[in-house]
């Protein structure tokens, strides 16, 4: 029963509630009490509850003997939603957008830092590892880590029972980055099945009418082929719909013999068995039939394949050239009718701009130019072109030393951030591959030193730099918002090494 | 239900799903190891849940038919 359900009174019955901590849910939980709805209530909640919630809660019922109704209070820290056994989100919309508002708080970054330090401790808890924790140095890391640290110690310490479910060495790795690492990637159109199904229509863990439904625990085409690209999985999805289809295709076939009276019993019996199975593969797979009817379809009227190709090929060599100008140029006049293909057009001319370390004038003029001549509305590009600015004027009040490190630390987050960002990207790519995050993440997680990175160790509670494991589970969480082109990269890249990625979008 | 190729694809990452079954079932059964609590745990339950929990768990609702 959904708790905003209205309800009178249901004698004998215990209820169990299971909802977040907020003041809203104790608000109704207290109302119940009072109404005397239940007999007994079971509360359990999806993350700790903050201690004013609580204060607030019993001294309104103190004085009644209500509370002697409460059977007991739980908590379990499930506060994440699965998109895949691999994906998962904390369910944080326009995180970028958020830390880059320009009257943005300090307190309010530390909220945003404390529901990421809440959510990841959450998924560690249900998976049952304590990781090592690897970070950029002089960032803001070190705020997530300690709250994650804080809810570990807060655990041990009233249950300490709870230590011997955990394994006694740290056997996974989570790398925690920020967003600017890797900006283009964000734009890309990738060639994946779940990235084309995000991107195209969006997912979603329940009925939605436009977004694509995501039930990660019977969806095996899902589950099996995420990061796979598309025209693979397409295939396997027609593959598996024609073996359904022959499966069952005796039922409709009048015209059998009498000698093969047997055989079709047989098959009849056979089918009856596995009904169950083949009912949750036949809806499975009429779900993917139907959105890859539209896939195609955009894929065709958008030239999303061109895009996906160019956009390849600038991402991997981190740099453009005359020629990748000239087949931008090529994709923009094909001029689709397709509502959606302006939207490509300047998430492509993105990527092409923001991939340059600096763009010469005449470059610009050139991406000017297209917006202008292609009808494309360029306030992103302005923006992005104002922030790279303000980078390159951090770069040089930073090789000045004049950025304070004892000074205003709202000031600080913005200056450490650009610090980091301006020598971070190219100085971290060793391979040729069109996600950094994705590079980083396999040195990071292989025996690879990877300069101006940090580990923190959460069993010793301390920065240990001499770890140096070779990782085999990896957990990745992006400061600002993930893709799943992303993670498209990454685990194809450590599948490769027998590694196993868990990610945040 | 889960089917075979479901099964299969999901036997590396299972770790969380068992953990999140266990969270739900313990939930169920109360958590009980004393025998005092017998009546509460067979009287009648309801769960009572928000929009958001419904997101998560309502796929293991329906795996675990609860």
């Amino acid at each position: 029963m959904n708790i905003r359900e209205v309800r009178s009174r249901v004698p004998d019955v215990m209820a169990i509630y299971l909802v977040a901590p907020t003041e809203e849910n104790f608000k109704i939980i207290e109302n119940d009490l009072n109404q005397n709805i239940f007999d007994n209530f079971y509360l359990n909640f999806i993350d700790k509850v903050d201690d004013y919630i609580f204060q607030n809660f019993f001294s309104n019922l103190i004085n009644t003997n209500r509370y002697q109704r409460i059977y007991r209070i739980s908590v379990h820290p499930i506060d994440f939603l699965m998109f895949h056994p691999k994906l998962f989100t904390l369910n944080i919309e326009n995180s970028y957008q958020f830390l880059n508002l320009p009257g943005i708080q300090e307190n309010e970054i530390n909220n945003y830092y404390n529901k990421i330090g809440k959510g990841l401790y959450n998924l560690l808890y249900t998976l049952k590892t304590i990781p090592v924790i690897k970070y950029r140095q002089n960032w803001f890391a070190e705020n997530i880590i300690k709250v994650v640290q804080d809810n570990f110690n807060y655990l041990f310490d009233k249950f300490p029972e709870i230590k011997e479910e955990f394994p006694r060495k740290n056997n996974a790795l989570l790398i925690i980055l920020d967003r600017d690492t890797d900006i283009p990637i964000m734009l890309h159109h990738a060639g994946s099945l779940g990235s084309m199904v995000n991107d195209l229509f969006g997912i979603s863990r329940k009925k939605n009418d436009k977004k694509f439904e995501i039930d990660p625990h019977v969806d095996y085409i899902w589950n099996t082929y995420l990061t796979t690209d598309y025209p693979t999985a397409h295939g396997k999805i027609s593959e598996d719909l024609k073996g359904i289809i022959e499966k069952t295709d005796f039922l409709n076939n009048s015209n059998s013999k009498s000698e093969d009276i047997e055989k079709v019993s047989e098959q009849i019996n056979s089918t009856l068995d596995n009904i169950r199975d083949i009912t949750i593969r036949q809806t499975v797979l009429k779900n993917h039939a139907n959105s890859a009817e539209k896939l195609s379809n955009e894929i065709k009227t958008r030239f999303l394949d061109k895009f996906y190709d160019l956009e390849f090929t600038i991402l991997s060599n981190r740099k453009s050239s005359k020629e990748t100008y000239k087949k931008l140029v090529d994709i923009l006049g094909l001029k689709s009718t397709n509502t959606n293909y302006k939207n490509d057009c300047l998430r492509l001319i993105l990527i092409y701009y923001l991939i340059q370390n600096k763009a010469s004038n005449e470059e610009l003029n050139n991406i000017e130019n297209l917006f202008n001549e292609y009808g494309i509305n360029k306030n992103s590009f302005e923006y992005l072109k104002q922030k790279k600015s303000f980078e390159e004027s951090m770069k040089k009040d930073n090789n000045s030393n004049s950025i304070n490190e004892g000074g205003n630390s709202f000031f600080n987050y913005f200056a450490n951030k650009s610090k980091n960002l301006i020598k971070g990207v190219s100085s971290l790519m060793s391979s040729e591959q069109p996600s950094t995050v994705a590079d980083i993440v396999n040195n990071l997680s292989s025996k690879k030193n990877v300069n101006s990175f940090s580990s923190y160790n959460l069993l010793k509670k301390s920065i240990d730099d001499n770890i140096n494991n070779n990782f085999e589970q990896v957990i990745v969480f992006m400061v600002g918002g993930g893709s799943l082109a992303e993670f498209e990269y990454i685990d194809q890249l450590l599948m490769q090494n027998h590694k196993n990625v868990y990610y945040f979008i | 239900m889960i089917n075979n190729d479901g099964l299969e694809s999901l036997q590396n990452s299972l770790d969380i799903l068992k953990s999140l079954q266990k969270t739900i079932n313990n939930i169920f059964n109360l958590e009980l190891t004393e025998g005092e609590n017998e009546e509460l745990q067979s009287c009648f339950k309801i769960l009572i849940f928000d929009d958001y929990v419904y997101e998560i768990i309502c796929p293991l609702l329906k795996v675990f038919k609860i």
